[in-house]
């Protein structure tokens, strides 16, 4: 069973290097990031950015490719922007113009240094000709050619430079200014002689930076210079959260980074997720499987989907059936029409009823005359009356299923690291039940789905500078679709988007918290207008990311949209009853207290805050 | 390092050594942040007295400078430089009272302080109570801050040297009532460190605290399952706090400690000066809080702590 529990618990890709042989999986853009162009590898934090980067990491591709190092068709390396270092590179004390030569000599002694260690893998590996030569290299950093021989005392001396800038950026008034090598240059003269002094034919040389997000929009400009500029055999391949570019500008003013002429645009979410999803899985299920472990090997054999009709039936559509039957059972013309009609459909006359206020027998008869208009009405209402069905029943656990490949991948919306967390967490939920019946039922993963909406609210308000600000606007506004849902009653059924209406000041306040929900993972937007320019777009409408659908119990899939005055969202940050009163409209009646979800209502304190 | 530490009932200006420059905030909206009395002492030793203000910061580099008045002489210093810290203070043993100065401005004068070999101190002056928040939630009981700048190194404390191997580091916060600092911190890190060993103050300024640490910060706990890894040092003292980030030195020699101080202020104070001295092992990692006026309110207990 521990090897059950632990199928699906590895979500983050720097913990994995023992299992990233088996478990690795080629995400469908890789051949995008293999290409000899720049390219922007674009996701939220658990996209799988970082394991893609990784896995281009001569050390790491070297087993992936199955190739020796003197047959690899690139050499990549790896450097992530640390968030507690970069901000350091700025002050009253240099001009702007200083502080850039700096952050530039810091960035080409960082990366020439992971290329020395790819030097001394190379050695290591006789990959190396004897004509490989460092001294250029060595002297664009500001060493002394002599003493610098080879990649051992380069990196050595990279080390010591690191140090006297690091005394610098803490004192610059009073330490000796350090040597400030040119932007790029280093790093080109290393690419080179790598290329020229190794034994590796013609390769590239990739350099995968992460979490460019990190970087302040000067150093962006910086840094896109290194992009614009790079030439083979380098290239550059950066990772970045959804609007964490924030800036396309080089060094040269006029002169701006654009795609596809300097890199290419991978967006994570949007290239084939639920392929390489189901994939990954599929992977570790057949690893499991070939252990001896009772799974399938197919992801849907493995997590169980219910049909609406099975989950009204699940959740209780026979005790509004029956309620029908007996109101309509002394009507003679419905006798037969009664007799033929399942729980289910009765269940939806009853929520028919409850939402048009036309009498039970009317609407049945109109449903026996014209059954066409009736099914298609099913067809298009029966998954917003599942939310229905349970309303006001107290002590009710379940109010609605959240299972299935679709609907788990559905949720995960494009994120690796929450479509694994969903399984995992399945793995538990049923566990807890009893023994492992070689598959997840729905219950389980129901259960799963609200325990990985929870542990991600409580994420949210540290994951930011705004965290709290974000958490705070989700949790009010899963609290309004949450009401929706259960009252979906002279309302468009699954209403689960927004637009944020009126005056362009409230309104841009709101977007800013917005996109920086989207940036992680809070939100996401949904139909991009028009760009304002080539990296700032305005985002029209929005939805809570999909991953708390479940713990606000409402629907996955993305479907209608409501107008959401700017102004009331603003006041969740005070006054979350005056907020909901006015999204919900004036004469809506909220869930009682005692019937509220118990994952919602540990957040009453909230809800119930402001002044009235 | 001695643990010399005394505590008063209130501040006397006959607390401060007549050679030593009396160093505090120039103005502030918290009754603890800036005591009466200063303008007392000021008055009576003009030169040997800098109130120091800040102006409301917006961006990250506004932390790195900050006007210090001695008499009648102000004068904008910069924070990273030692020189003119030691300038200003006429390289006389410092009495820094931390409690109204926010951490980007006492821990560059506390390393200036330590660093030139003069005597220093601090005091720090307990508030009576905080806050509380019209709409709490979870992690935020009190209403302590409007937001912060984000991860940046306090002034002088950048750590831009290290390459560690990010599974070598044990992530060690301070834990305080604002639940999301320490959250947020942890948040930075991906991966996250394998070691995680928050700090608590126990016993509490008040009884009831530690439990009210513990509340505001369930979110943090829950997410790297720290409750059996909590180590405890009083709140009011900073030696502790010295001595436990020792002992994890030992308990981890080949890792790094990333210690976040964003619990109470003598536990800050206790994490700075260990940075101070294993700069090398210790990387500070601080978000940087705006802090909402009157965030606390009253004067308690005065505790004067020798440093240097």
């Amino acid at each position: 069973m521990d090897k059950l529990r632990t199928l699906f618990s590895d979500y983050r890709a720097e913990w994995s290097s023992d299992l990233f042989d088996n478990f690795f999986v080629i995400p469908p853009y890789f051949a995008e990031l293999e290409a000899p162009n720049s390219c922007k590898l674009m996701g939220g934090r658990g996209t799988g950015k970082t394991t893609a980067l990784q896995s281009l990491r001569f050390d790491v591709a070297m087993p992936r490719l199955g190739q020796p190092p003197t047959k690899m068709p690139y050499l990549g390396i790896y450097l992530r922007i640390n968030k507690n270092r970069v901000p350091v590179f700025d002050g009253p004390e240099l001009s702007q113009k200083d502080w850039d030569l700096l952050f530039c000599h810091y960035i080409n002694l960082l990366i020439c240094l992971e290329l020395c260690h790819l030097t001394k893998w190379l050695r290591v590996n006789e990959a190396l000709s004897p004509e490989f030569q460092i001294s250029t290299t060595a002297l664009s950093l500001g060493g002394i050619e002599a003493e610098i021989c080879d990649e051992v005392a380069l990196e050595s001396y990279i080390i010591r430079s690191l140090i006297a800038a690091e005394s610098y950026v803490n004192n610059p008034k009073d330490a000796n200014p350090v040597f400030r090598s040119m932007a790029e240059s280093p790093v080109r003269y290393f690419a080179e002689a790598i290329s020229n002094g190794s034994l590796v034919d013609a390769p590239l040389i990739f350099c995968c930076i992460d979490e460019y997000e990190n970087l302040t929009d000067r150093q962006q400009a910086l840094m896109n210079t290194y992009i614009k500029h790079a030439e083979p055999p380098l290239s550059y391949k950066f990772g970045v959260r959804q609007h964490g570019l924030r800036t396309h500008k080089t060094r040269n003013q006029n002169d701006l980074l654009n795609t596809p002429d300097d890199y290419r645009e991978v967006d994570v979410k949007n290239t084939r997720f639920e392929e390489f999803a189901e994939s990954v899985a599929t992977r570790r299920l057949t690893v499991a499987h070939e252990g001896g472990l009772n799974v399938p090997t197919r992801l849907s054999d493995f997590i169980q989907s219910l049909s609406l009709v099975e989950e009204a039936e699940l959740l209780g559509a026979s005790k509004h059936a029956n309620s029908v039957r007996e109101q309509l059972e002394p009507s003679a013309d419905l006798q037969t029409w009664l007799s033929s009609r399942t729980d289910v459909e009765l269940c939806f006359l009853a929520f028919w009823h409850e939402k048009t206020t036309t009498s039970l027998e009317q609407l049945a008869l109109a449903w026996k005359k014209n059954p066409t208009e009736w099914r298609t009405r099913i067809g298009n209402h029966l998954y917003a009356s599942i939310f229905w069905i349970s309303k006001g029943w107290k002590g009710k656990r379940i109010r609605k299923y959240y299972s299935g490949p679709k609907t788990l991948l559905g949720m995960a919306s494009g994120n690796i690291r929450y479509f694994l967390e969903l399984l995992d967490e399945s793995v538990s939920a049923q566990l807890e039940i009893g023994e492992f019946p070689g598959h997840i039922e729905p219950k389980p993963q129901t259960v799963a789905a609200k325990r990985v909406g929870a542990r991600r609210l409580k994420q949210l308000g540290g994951l930011t500078e705004n965290g709290i600000e974000i958490k705070r606007l989700v949790l009010g506004i899963g609290r309004v679709f949450f009401e929706r849902a259960r009252s979906p009653l002279k309302r468009a059924p699954e209403v689960n988007q927004f637009l944020v209406t009126g005056s362009a000041e409230d309104v841009e306040i709101v977007r800013r918290v917005l996109v920086e929900g989207v940036s992680h993972l809070a939100f996401e937007s949904l139909k991009p207008t028009k760009a304002t320019s080539a990296d700032e777009k305005q985002d029209a409408e929005y939805r809570l990311h999909p991953i708390y659908s479940a713990y606000f119990e409402y629907a996955h899939r993305s479907k209608r949209s409501a107008k959401f005055p700017a102004k009331s969202i603003l006041k969740f940050e005070n006054n979350p009853r005056q907020a909901m009163r006015e999204l919900l409209g004036d004469d809506f009646t909220t869930v009682e207290f005692e019937d509220l979800p118990e994952q919602i209502a540990i957040f009453s304190n909230f809800y119930e805050g402001g002044e009235s | 390092m001695t643990s010399d530490w005394t505590i008063h009932d209130r501040f006397e200006p006959n607390l401060i050594r007549p050679d030593e420059m009396a160093v505090f905030a120039g103005g502030s909206s918290e009754d603890r942040g800036r005591i009466s009395l200063w303008d007392d002492v000021q008055n009576h030793r003009p030169t040997r007295c800098i109130s120091i203000t800040t102006p409301p910061p917006t961006v990250p580099s506004d932390l790195l400078q900050a006007t210090f008045t001695c008499g009648k002489i102000a004068r904008t210093v910069h924070l990273r430089s030692t020189s003119a810290i030691v300038e200003i203070t006429k390289g006389r043993g410092l009495f820094l009272d931390i409690s109204g100065l926010p951490h980007h401005v006492w821990a560059p004068l506390l390393r200036a302080g330590i660093s030139s070999g003069v005597s220093v101190r601090a005091m720090y002056v307990e508030p009576e109570r905080y806050r509380h928040h019209s709409s709490p939630s979870s992690n935020s009981m009190f209403d302590l801050s409007t937001g912060n700048l984000g991860l940046s190194p306090l002034p002088g404390f950048a750590s831009i040297s290290s390459n560690h191997d990010p599974r070598q580091q044990v992530f060690v916060p301070m834990l305080g009532f604002e639940g999301t600092r320490a959250l947020y911190l942890s948040q930075q890190l991906d991966p996250s460190p394998p070691h995680t060993i928050p700090i608590v103050g126990v016993p509490g300024f008040r009884p009831e605290y530690p439990t009210t640490t513990i509340a505001c910060n369930l979110d943090f706990l829950d997410e790297f399952d720290a409750y059996s890894h909590i180590r405890m040092a009083p709140a009011n003292d900073m030696f502790t706090i010295v001595k436990i980030l020792d002992t994890l030195r030992k308990e981890f020699p080949s890792f790094r400690l990333l210690v976040a101080p964003v619990g109470t202020k003598p536990h800050a104070l206790g994490a700075v000066v260990y940075a101070i001295r294993e700069f090398s092992h210790v990387e500070l990692m601080y978000d940087n809080p705006i802090r909402r006026p009157q965030r606390t309110f009253g004067v308690g207990k005065v505790h004067i702590y020798t440093i240097s």
